[in-house]
């Protein structure tokens, strides 16, 4: 792939850029008092001290609820390794708690190595999920269980053979393990509706420390540093330094332009979420033209068009 | 910590030997060899096999699509560049799966393209995905079985994993040697896209309802910047708000209805006389144009109008002028008022024609010798006379209001019933414009069997006259086979008559537990029906 | 022979599930009635000598049953088979030319086959995404016959080298949904049972070699049964694997009209133009029936006769109830065991098949037991009296008369009927005249005291014979000699009918060529040379009418005018009647009321209709439910079934009691018979009566009214 033009790799850069949620929030990780310092202050803190705990991560979607925690989490992980250990958990895939516990033992065993077996009972999972909890506990390891649409987990209603136990049956079963076993372990919630703790039954939510964190679109501040350290190309990059450089200037003096900052406020105000306006520079990015290999403000303008047009009207009009 | 996790190793292994299930672990293991050891064969199973077409070629061949194609060009991206998800949309027949299947035949990159028509259900939806990554060929020697048997989305989801990271470690293995360019071709690259098609339909998939929001947020799930999603749809994204959640919506592309003159380029695209066929289409399309713009349709029904045109006309390679252009478009008008309006044309066999045509005279024939003047060109098919007495008393049954009955029969069903009906419907005039109404309104009623029966008696019994006139020749014969008249079997009839859905049978109420019936017959096929049985329908009729 | 019998089911419900899932025509058991014939035949057989003399009789007649509807069945066979070959040979031209037509759009390879994606094709071509779907149009409400006739169709395509399913409605049910079908599809061809029905198998499965080079038809026998979505789901799917997968549709219906006018009574219009349609036409019930009479008791003599009064019965159960030939043949079927059964001659009817019958009757008569010949010479339409002649031989001789008689009707019938199709006359109408003794009595009377000509009485005007002959009066040329010729070559037997036709045609001829040469010498108007032309064939029309109307009277006799036509003619209306048409709900209701005739018990047997105590519970409730309306109050029935059951007995007793004694007796009778046990035992027949399907339940609206369901029924 020698072949391609210093413009077409730029384009590519960039669009790996924007592909890649770590790169994206990695942006937000340094200032002390964002949600990512507290988050990791949270986890660090009880996995040092050893204890249980259980927090929420709330807040509109596409705000990067799940992709700092997976920064956390890394980084977690490199600053201390053979102690942590995360079993990731969806609503939307497992609100069965069959399932879910299934994909526990699952993960577990692919984590350590060991066989997974299909046909073992849930009861059999759960058992082997309490033992690997007692384990850790000895072995003074944490585990993270993430929870991703939470507020799913709460609402699944369990219609089975065994309905005694009712609702968020999993739910209880997870924190009570927690509990009664002498464990370390964290369990994080994610979800987009805000009262999503209120969703909880008494004997759950008692079990449930109501730690939560609160995630909100990105100011105007920080999603101009964010359009600033996406689109400047890096300099140490195998691409010409020149064509860098111009790209560079061209890149600021946009973000200077006065007409730059009316679009994006249109844009924020339909939907100011990160996602909705990493779609947006998706858009210009593609629509650089190859030839120069710069981005013109008519990228962006023909993109935000792109982006507000409206498909029922289009239909209707049927041009 | 070792030697505390070794317990697990050992009860889980135990328990999973014991347990004789294949298990994940060695799932990967194969399906990665099976890859690898196959890799040069991804390119042939996954990258379209005809030969390259280029750019322009690809455009020239879409009329009217250019804009789009670009888009996608550029959505999609250069070589080994990740994507967002991309969202066409547009009406049927806009080009939207031909356009995307040609880009990549373009592109010469790995796809995994899965039709939801096709595949009806998710686990169908799971399994042919899962098949074509793990090149997995049904055949007798593995009895047709899939690759995996997957229904749950969250095994979908890890088999999806991990068969992918499979192909895309082979992909970057490929790309790496430089075996692939001497062959001439560009390189595949190392993306893998996946192409929903007919997403629209996963919706109506009632008892999976979340498959619709798992496809949207698959590369959410798999967090692989080598995979590319591509969804193709005829429902605008607004109609998925309530499915998923907003911001999941992926990239959108709009393919709008082809304009008139983009269609014309179309249909002209590979005609063998162009300029005749544009004169034709100048005779046809606009009036069509205002009714639909789907190619599909428009081409059905021009295939016929085209051989109308180019009767008169000696040889189809001569260019008309303009007054000739004239006279074959006055020669067509009428035919084109007709193929508008028509729904559904049926030619059949022509030899067949002229054979059931002299059968339908010869029918006619005997029919008036048998004496009820019964006109096969009425009733088309033959139902026995029983079944037509049903069938008359069920659409009464369901078009008469029940209180009118004992006023229209009596209820024993005698033979005097006609001079009663006539002062009923004396008494009961003045209810019925307001009446007439709400039958319109409602349209046929329910009726219990028992009512049904009734009424049956009762036509019948008027009826018998004129069976007894039919076989006048063998009147002791009435005495014996009288009986065998038509009130047996009606149960039989009545099963017949649901069969062929002119009754049609309504659950049973649980608390009487008495099934309801409604007559679906139109009413001049009931009076068809009366009328091949000289039967007075209309004298019973409600509203006259 | 119970179970050849059919009946109808005794309620609605029943019917609805058995008819929803198997359209085959249903037997259940029936009882055989005690008719007078039989009863008579089975004193005649016990009083035979020697038991086992009887058995061997019963053998032959077993035999000769199975000889005989053997040939019968074969006959129809042959006669279905030979109406539905040319419906059938259309239909596979036209699948092979639409194979063309696909394949025409391109071939694709296997590999291309085995893709998940479609093949780009041309969109514009109409043929792309379209299905060649033959609508074969069943003119027949009635599903039975037609199921035979698909699975043929099926096998004839199947023979010719195309891979054939046979789908039925029951495939296209909406609780199985697409999948449901889709499996049996896969179940049919590529012969895996799979879990979950995918059509990339049968892709799979079509693109290796073998079956790669022939069309895929799939018959759906009926689909106005089929379930809407399901079918137009299925239509879709497969519109989009046309040019992968060569599928052509063959789809029974019904009424054409449900199709064509009414798409919406079906398929939705998007599913409508996936569909490339084209109409074949089956041969109408009327015309198969045609088709199998002529054969079976027209063209030839396959040894089993049926009566004027059987023949009309039939016909009209054929016209009225069912128009279904299955129903015909299968009535057709019970008369003819009836008649072996309850004939016991009838084994001589063997004879007829038999090549030479005489030395077999010969050989059979003369061995007959004393009991038989009596029997045979108490038939009543022997008219030999004296004591003399009561000899086998005589009764072989008349059998072969009745032979030859018989073989003289059916080709003076085929005459009749060339000439009867002028205009166009069913053939059973005819038939059943020409089967009817009284009006052949009348013919032949009216002959005698009014001279040839007009022998038809003012009330045989609407007769088809008559009509007939006229018709023939006023014959265009061409078909008169078309109908001259038809006869020379079927009067060959008849020596006398014979010659006359021959110079019938001989001066038809003489007359045609010197009117050709009147023609030629002088060129007249139009209209002389048609005058002319009228003016000499009715010399022809005119002989030939009375030609007919000859042979008509001399030899269109029917087999109930010979002697000992019973033993191969069956007539006995009754027995046929009751088997074919069971109609159960009259009998139970008929049983109820007269329910000492079967449960013969000794208390109530004497009685007539006067309700006693000892009768059923049940049948004595039905017998009150008599008095009242379709609406019963249930305490008068109460207190009317009380009364009923405790009066008569006093009554019956108070003979024999002292006078004294009664009151006690009285009084004990009103212990025993306690208030509870009465009501017990009225709620028992209420519920039976309503198990019976006799009554229904009180509805809320009328909480104390119970109403009856059956009438007449």
């Amino acid at each position: 792939m020698e072949a391609q033009t210093p413009s077409e790799r730029a384009l590519n850069i960039l669009r790996r850029r924007l592909c890649d949620p770590n790169f994206i929030f990695s942006a937000f990780s340094d200032s002390p008092d964002s949600n990512y310092s507290k988050l990791k202050y949270l986890i660090s803190d009880s996995v040092t001290k050893g204890c249980n705990n259980s927090m929420l991560l709330l807040g509109p979607s596409g705000c990067g609820k799940i992709e700092i925690l997976d920064l956390v989490l890394k980084d977690l992980r490199n600053e201390n390794p053979e102690m942590i250990s995360v079993v990731k958990l969806d609503g939307q895939l497992h609100s069965d708690d069959n399932h879910a516990l299934k994909e526990i033992a699952r993960q577990l065993c692919s984590e350590h190595k060991l066989l997974f077996s299909k046909v073992a009972s849930s009861d059999d999972n759960s058992q082997f999920m309490i033992a690997v909890l007692r384990e850790y506990g000895l072995a003074h390891m944490t585990m993270i269980f993430v929870l991703d649409e939470f507020d799913l987990f709460t609402q699944y209603q369990f219609s089975k053979s065994c309905s005694l136990q009712g609702k968020q049956r999993f739910l209880y079963s997870l924190l009570d393990a927690m509990q009664s076993v002498k464990s370390q372990a964290v369990v994080v919630g994610v979800s987009c509706r805000l009262d999503a703790d209120q969703l909880l039954e008494k004997r759950v939510r008692s079990r449930f420390s109501h730690r939560k964190l609160l995630f909100l679109p990105p100011s105007n501040g920080e999603i101009q540093k964010l359009f600033d350290c996406i689109l400047t190309l890096p300099a140490d990059s195998s691409l010409p330094d020149d064509y860098v450089i111009k790209f560079n200037a061209k890149i600021n003096n946009i973000l200077g332009d006065q007409r730059l900052k009316e679009i994006l406020n249109t844009l924020s105000v339909s939907d100011s979420s990160v996602r909705q306006f990493l779609k947006f520079l998706f858009r210009v990015v593609c629509d650089m033209d190859t030839k120069s290999g710069l981005l013109s403000l008519e990228n962006f303008q023909a993109a935000v068009l792109s982006i507000q047009r409206q498909p029922k009207l289009e239909i209707q009009r049927g041009s | 910590m070792e030697n505390e996790g070794s317990p697990h190793v050992i009860r889980r292994t135990t328990r999973s030997s014991s347990s004789s299930m294949p298990n994940t672990p060695n799932k990967i293991q194969e399906s990665k060899k099976k890859v690898d050891s196959c890799s040069p064969s991804i390119l042939d199973d996954l990258v379209s096999r005809e030969e390259h077409v280029s750019l322009d070629t690809l455009v020239s061949n879409f009329p009217g699509r250019k804009l789009q194609i670009l888009d996608i060009l550029r959505l999609v991206g250069p070589l080994n560049s990740p994507m967002l998800p991309l969202y066409l949309y547009g009406g049927p027949s806009t080009g939207k799966t031909s356009v995307v299947l040609q880009i990549f035949r373009h592109l010469k990159r790995p796809f995994v393209y899965s039709g939801c028509r096709t595949c009806y259900n998710p686990r169908v939806l799971f399994e042919s995905i899962l098949n074509q990554l793990a090149l997995h060929r049904r055949n007798l020697g593995n009895g047709y079985s899939s690759a995996k048997r997957c229904e749950r989305p969250a095994d979908f989801v890890t088999y999806l994993q991990e068969l992918l990271t499979g192909v895309i470690t082979s992909l970057k293995a490929n790309s790496a040697k430089p075996g692939l360019l001497e062959t001439g071709e560009r390189a595949s690259g190392e993306m893998v896209y996946l192409i929903f098609d007919d997403i629209e339909l996963v919706r109506e998939w009632h008892k999976h309802s979340g498959i619709i929001s798992l496809l949207f947020k698959l590369h959410c799930y798999l967090k692989i910047p080598e995979v590319g999603l591509i969804f193709i749809t005829n429902s605008s994204p607004d109609t998925y708000y309530l499915d998923t959640v907003l911001a999941e919506e992926p990239v959108h592309l709009f393919f709008p209805d082809y304009t008139e003159d983009e269609l014309e380029q179309i249909f002209l695209r590979n005609q063998p006389n162009p300029k005749l066929y544009s004169s034709f289409l100048d005779a046809v399309l606009n009036p069509f144009c205002r009714i639909t713009r789907r190619i599909d349709v428009l081409s059905i029904a021009f295939e016929p109008l085209f051989q109308k045109y180019c009767k008169p006309l000696s040889d189809l390679g001569l260019v008309p002028n303009r007054d000739e252009k004239r006279i074959l478009c006055s020669y067509l008008n009428p035919h084109i008022a007709l193929s508008t309006n028509e729904v559904f044309k049926v030619l059949s066999n022509s030899s067949l024609e002229v054979e059931e045509n002299e059968e339908k005279a010869k029918k006619k024939e005997n029919v008036r010798k048998l004496g009820d003047g019964q006109d096969p060109n009425d009733i088309d098919f033959h139902i026995s006379i029983s079944a037509k007495y049903l069938l008359i008393s069920a659409f009464l049954a369901s078009r008469n209001p029940a209180t009118l009955d004992a006023a229209l029969f009596d209820s024993t069903g005698g033979g005097d019933n006609r001079k009663r009906k006539r002062k009923s419907s004396e008494t009961s005039k003045e209810q019925k414009e307001q009446g007439e109404q709400d039958l319109l309104m409602k349209g046929p009623g329910t009726f219990p069997l028992e009512r049904l029966l009734a009424i049956f008696q009762c036509i019948t019994s008027v009826a018998e006259g004129f069976v007894e006139e039919e076989q006048l020749k063998d009147g002791l014969l009435e005495v014996e086979v009288g009986d065998c008249g038509l009130m047996s079997d009606v149960l039989l009839q009545l099963s017949t008559l649901c069969n062929a859905s002119f009754i049609s049978r309504g659950e049973s109420c649980p608390l009487e537990g008495l099934t309801r019936y409604r007559s679906t017959v139109s009413e001049d096929m009931a009076l068809k029906v009366a009328r091949s049985l000289k039967f007075p329908l209309s004298k019973y009729l409600y509203r006259r | 022979m119970s179970s050849s019998s059919p009946s109808s089911p005794s309620s609605p419900l029943k019917i609805s599930d058995t008819t929803e899932n198997n359209l085959q025509p249903f037997y259940v058991l029936h009882k055989a009635f005690p008719k007078k014939p039989d009863r008579k035949t089975r004193k005649k057989i016990e009083f035979s000598p020697t038991s086992d003399t009887h058995h061997h009789y019963d053998e032959l007649r077993v035999e000769a049953f199975e000889l005989v509807w053997s040939k019968i069945d074969a006959r129809i066979k042959g006669v279905l088979t030979d109406i539905n070959t040319n419906v059938f040979d259309e239909i596979h031209q036209w699948v092979c030319e639409s194979f063309g037509a696909i394949r025409s759009l391109g071939v694709p390879s296997s590999l291309e086959v085995n893709r998940s994606y479609p093949l780009v094709t041309d969109i514009t071509s109409s043929c792309s995404r379209r299905i060649f779907t033959g609508l074969v149009f069943t003119k027949n409400v009635e599903f039975v016959d037609d199921l035979l006739t698909f699975k043929e169709l099926g096998v004839h395509l199947k023979s010719n080298g195309c891979h054939v399913v046979n789908m039925s409605s029951l495939d296209f049910l909406s609780k199985n949904g697409i999948g449901g079908c889709v499996r049996s599809v896969l179940r049919q061809l590529v012969g895996v049972s799979v879990d979950v029905g995918d059509i990339g198998i049968l892709a799979a499965w079509y693109s290796e070699i073998e079956n790669f080079e022939s069309p895929i038809v799939v018959i759906i026998d009926d689909v106005e049964r089929c379930s809407e979505s399901v079918l137009a789901e299925f239509v879709l799917m497969l519109s989009e694997w046309v040019v992968k997968l060569p599928i052509v549709l063959v789809m029974g219906v019904s009424s054409f009209a449900k199709i064509v006018n009414a798409p919406r009574d079906l398929l939705p219009f998007g599913v409508l133009q996936h569909l490339n349609p084209c109409k074949f036409t089956l041969g109408s019930p009327t015309a198969i029936l045609d088709g199998i009479i002529e054969s079976l008791f027209v063209k030839s003599y396959c040894g089993f006769d049926i009566s004027y009064k059987v023949m009309v019965l039939m016909k009209n159960y054929f016209v009225r109830h069912d128009g279904t030939v299955t129903s015909f043949i299968r009535a057709l079927k019970i008369a003819c065991t009836k008649h072996f059964l309850m004939e016991p001659l009838s084994f001589l009817s063997k004879g007829i098949l038999d090549e030479d019958n005489e030395s077999f009757w010969i050989e059979k008569c003369g061995g007959l037991p004393e009991s038989m010949l009596k029997y045979a010479f108490d038939l009543p339409s022997c008219e030999i009296s004296d004591e003399i002649s009561l000899t086998g031989e005589s009764l072989a001789r008349d059998l072969s008369e009745i032979m030859k008689m018989r073989k003289n009707w059916s080709s003076v019938f085929m005459c009749l009927y060339e000439a009867a199709k002028f205009h166009n006359v069913q053939l059973l109408e005819i038939l059943c005249e020409a089967l009817n003794p009284d009006s052949y009595n009348l013919r032949v009377s009216s002959n005698r005291q009014s001279g040839v000509g007009e022998l038809y009485s003012v009330d045989q005007k609407g007769s088809q014979i008559y009509l007939a002959i006229r018709k023939v009066r006023d014959l265009s040329f061409s078909a008169l000699s078309r109908l001259v010729q038809f006869w020379k070559n079927h009067s060959e037997r008849i020596a006398e009918i014979h010659c006359q036709v021959i110079e019938l045609e001989s001066m038809l001829n003489s007359e045609h060529e010197n009117k050709s040469l009147k023609l030629d010498e002088t060129k007249k108007s139009r209209i002389s040379a048609s005058r002319t032309r009228e003016k000499n064939t009715t010399k022809a029309n005119e002989k030939a009418a009375t030609l007919l109307e000859f042979m008509v009277k001399e030899y269109l006799k029917p087999v109930e005018c010979a002697q000992f036509h019973e033993i191969v003619c069956f007539k006995h209306v009754g027995v046929l009647q009751s088997s074919l048409i069971g109609d159960p709900r009259k009998i139970i209701q008929v049983d109820l009321l007269k329910s000492h005739n079967y449960l013969h018990c000794s208390c109530c047997s004497k009685s007539g209709d006067v309700l006693l105590p000892s009768m059923h519970d049940t049948s004595i409730m039905y017998t009150l439910v008599q008095e009242h309306g379709d609406l019963i109050n249930l305490h008068d029935w109460y207190q009317s079934f009380k009364t009923n059951i405790c009066r008569p007995s006093t009554k019956g007793k108070r003979k024999i009691q002292s006078p004294l004694s009664k009151k006690r007796k009285e009084l004990s009778e009103s212990e025993v018979m306690s208030e509870a046990s009465i009501q017990a035992r009225f709620c028992r027949a209420v519920i039976e009566l309503q198990i019976t399907g006799l009554l229904r339940m009180p509805s809320k609206r009328r909480p104390d009214y119970v109403q009856r369901v059956a009438f007449g029924l």
